[in-house]
């Protein structure tokens, strides 16, 4: 039995992978292995990122002898990193896949069912430490030699390392799901919960630099309160030098939780799983209904579907919630703010209107509701193709949510750093228009991604939000065009001022938004149609 | 009304709809019959516009399906067999919706959606999410959302699954009324005895392919509607 639903949560996991939806057949043996080096590029860049932190630490540790800190420390990078990146993943999987009713209907042991979902979670956590605590371990591995001892110690602090971030996600998931039964308004509560988790998350991660530079200056100090206060964290960096009493406990101990954690949930999830939430039923009012144009209705409908849910929320508006952080710091630090601008403007001439152009557009990026938003009509496609509206108007409205979701939010920050900074009338122009535009850009850009990558067969609507190809993409091509928006300008900083560069960078922007606009005129309807 | 010319549907290598030709004047009730599989969803969807098809010509009122999809749409109405519809919407925001996308003016909207959902007792639960409805109850909002911005062709595939008795005799009504306005309703169904009182003409289709096809006493003969698809079946 479990054979068989393994098989299926496989199926659906890697179904992206090997199905193509938009020809409604297997893919080619060429798609196949196209999407396959996609994920394998998109993995080693992040292996890039975290192998650039490992090399930073790993020299300073390895000299003072301090090996098992420089284990300690990555591997706590990692379950952070992979606990945060599968966080309500395992809700999601466990409790809201729409196949859970069908399951639970047939003679399938609940056991099965929990081990079966919790693959996928532990293939996403592994995905996510996997990609710290390989470069943690090659690096290592080069620095210090490579013996057979820590080979096996390595392999087990991975294996480790990925059970724990389960354990947690799992915890979690166990610990939301008990919670969302209790309380009435689930949707916001959840999303605040997400974006308490996540603020945590982004404080610790946007002071890494520091907390790396601070670990590394005090880092004998540090090895020893750890070694003499927190004992299970000094055992934990020793499984990585390949202490062989270490490696078993820690296996035993892993092992031990793991099935903790599979029999708390195994016991109480067929209940929590058939438990009716506390809904409050409302009693119908009559009231004077509200007529809109067709595009309007449809734009309604796409805000309706995203405020509906957490995930589509945390995932794919995180951008919006970032932007309102940034305003309320913008007006509490623009002394600050003016300063270092003036100063760095004194060092690099124009780099202030740059980086306030490009720090807005920055912020733009990070909300790709778009992307997985033609995956998310699903099972609801027939909908809006039997209905008297045009496939163009369908897909546009999907991406009006994202520039509705965003635009505001950005000529708000816009309109603070033009406020706050000494500009030139012609920056600000800039300022003000440059990051509507790459918000206009990204738009187009994830719904692009959205009609050629759907997936419209999903249990769980995390699918497409989360684990999409087009999400992926959408999201770490809007990073690259900023992050490039950016870099481009130093080397042509002496030479270049500040509102030429800006200009090329507009018209390149404005460029790109025409031709993907162009394509989705000319050819998504097309492929709307034969969904 | 509706009017079908060679239409043919494959999957892959498999031919779901082959040659299919039939034709629905206005004012009539039409049933498709035929075995699971056989083709009528297919049909039915290619007709609604939400399936392309390789061969034939589909025309509504006049307008082919392929070359004018809107003209079509907005004088039809497709209820399909699972009604899946936007569990992130309350029922009257839903259609509140449909209204809006047919331009359904705020007075006439009011009216009809509260007649109609007066009608199948829906009407003290407009406001719930429509994840809180049964089958049943998504399936009256569904048949609603189809009537409130007045279509001259609806197509329904298996409109009577999951509707308790009652709304299975007002959908008859419904049904009846419709039709008796000029207007024309092709549904697809395996209750025979539905098909055989309440349809002016019906098809069977077998295989992809329509077999019979007429006026029920045309179709049914001596015997009942039943014992003829049983035959023509084996």
């Amino acid at each position: 039995m479990l054979k068989l639903l393994l098989k299926k949560q496989f199926m659906e996991f890697f179904r992206g992978i090997f199905h193509d939806a938009n020809k409604n057949r297997k893919r080619s043996t060429a798609g196949i292995i196209g999407y396959a080096l996609l994920y394998v590029f998109l993995e080693l860049v992040l292996i890039g990122m975290f192998g650039t932190l490992a090399w930073m630490m790993c020299d300073t540790m390895v000299v003072l002898d301090l090996d098992w800190f420089y284990f300690t420390s990555m591997t706590l990078v990692a379950i952070t990193f992979g606990t945060f990146g599968s966080l309500f993943n395992s809700y999601s999987t466990l409790y809201l896949a729409k196949d859970n009713d069908l399951l639970l209907s047939m003679p399938i042991p609940s056991s099965d069912i929990i081990l079966s979902r919790l693959l996928g979670t532990y293939l996403l956590g592994l995905m996510y430490s996997g990609t710290i605590m390989l470069p943690t371990v090659v690096v290592y591995w080069i620095t210090a030699g490579i013996s057979l001892p820590s080979l096996i110690g390595c392999i087990v602090l991975i294996f480790n390392v990925s059970v724990i971030v389960l354990v947690l996600s799992a915890l979690l998931g166990w610990a939301v799901a008990k919670i969302s039964l209790h309380i009435k308004n689930r949707n916001i509560i959840l999303t605040v919960l997400q974006l308490v988790f996540l603020g945590i998350y982004m404080v610790v991660y946007t002071n890494l630099q520091s907390i790396m530079q601070g670990f590394l200056e005090k880092a004998v100090l540090f090895g020893l309160f750890i070694k003499e206060s927190v004992y299970p964290l000094y055992l934990i960096g020793i499984i990585g030098t390949g202490n062989p009493v270490a490696i078993l406990a820690s296996l035993v101990v892993t092992v031990v939780l793991a099935y903790g954690v599979y029999a708390l949930l195994n016991r109480s999830f067929l209940s929590d799983v058939t438990a009716t939430p506390k809904t409050e039923r409302k009693k119908y009012r009559r009231r004077k209904l509200q007529r809109n144009g067709i595009f309007t209705a449809l734009v309604k409908k796409e805000f309706a579907h995203f405020i509906s849910s957490p995930a589509y929320i945390i995932n794919c508006g995180l951008g919006t919630c970032f932007m309102v952080v940034a305003f309320v710091f913008l007006l509490i630090k623009r002394n600050d703010l003016v300063t270092m601008a003036v100063t760095l403007d004194k060092m690099i001439p124009g780099v202030m209107a740059v980086a306030a152009a490009c720090g807005a557009s920055a912020l733009a990026c990070m909300n790709d509701s778009a992307a997985p938003s033609v995956s998310l009509e699903g099972k609801n496609l027939w909908i809006v193709k039997s209905l008297p509206v045009s496939p163009l108007q369908v897909l546009l409205s999907k991406a009006a949510l994202q520039i509705l979701i965003t635009a505001p939010f950005v000529l708000l920050i816009s309109a603070a750093l033009v406020v706050i900074l000494p500009l030139q009338i012609i920056d600000m122009f800039f300022v003000i228009f440059l990051p509507l535009l790459v918000t206009v850009l990204f738009a187009m850009f994830g719904l692009m991604m959205s009609i050629l990558m759907p997936n419209l067969n999903w249990t769980n609507e995390i699918v497409p939000i989360k684990q999409s190809m087009a999400v992926v993409i959408a999201l770490f091509g809007n990073m690259l065009y900023v992050m490039g928006m950016i870099l481009s300008y130093f080397p042509l900083a002496e030479t270049w001022t500040s509102y030429a560069y800006l200009t090329m960078v507009t018209v390149i922007s404005l460029i790109l938004t025409v031709s993907i606009l162009f394509y989705i005129i000319k050819c998504a309807p097309r492929r709307f149609e034969n969904l | 009304m509706l009017e079908i010319n060679g239409l043919s549907k494959s999957y892959g290598s498999h031919k779901a709809v082959d040659n299919l030709s039939m034709r629905i004047a206005n004012g009539e009730i039409h049933g498709f019959i035929g075995h699971n599989g056989a083709g009528k969803t297919t049909t039915l969807r290619s007709i609604a516009g939400i399936m392309q098809f390789e061969e034939g010509t589909i025309t509504i009122d006049g307008h082919s399906i392929k070359d004018e999809p809107l003209a079509c749409k907005k004088i039809m109405a497709y209820i399909p067999d699972n009604p899946d519809l936007y569990e992130f919407m309350s029922g009257i925001q839903y259609l509140n919706f449909i209204a809006d996308i047919f331009g359904v003016d705020v007075s006439t909207r009011d009216e009809r959606i509260h007649r109609y959902t007066d009608l199948f007792e829906i009407t003290n639960v407009l406001d719930d999410a429509i994840s809180s409805y049964s089958h049943g109850m998504k399936q009256k909002l569904a048949i609603v959302s189809a009537w409130i911005h007045e279509p001259k062709l609806i197509l329904m595939d298996e409109p009577f699954v999951g509707l308790d008795p009652k709304a299975s005799h007002i959908l008859k009504q419904m049904m009846r009324e419709f039709c008796d306005q000029g207007n024309a309703i092709l549904f697809s169904t395996h209750v025979l005895e539905v098909a055989e009182k309440l349809c002016d003409r019906v098809a069977i289709i077998k295989d992809g392919k329509l077999i019979r096809s007429g006026t029920v006493e045309e179709v049914k003969g001596d015997s009942s509607l039943e014992s003829v698809f049983l035959e023509l079946e084996d």
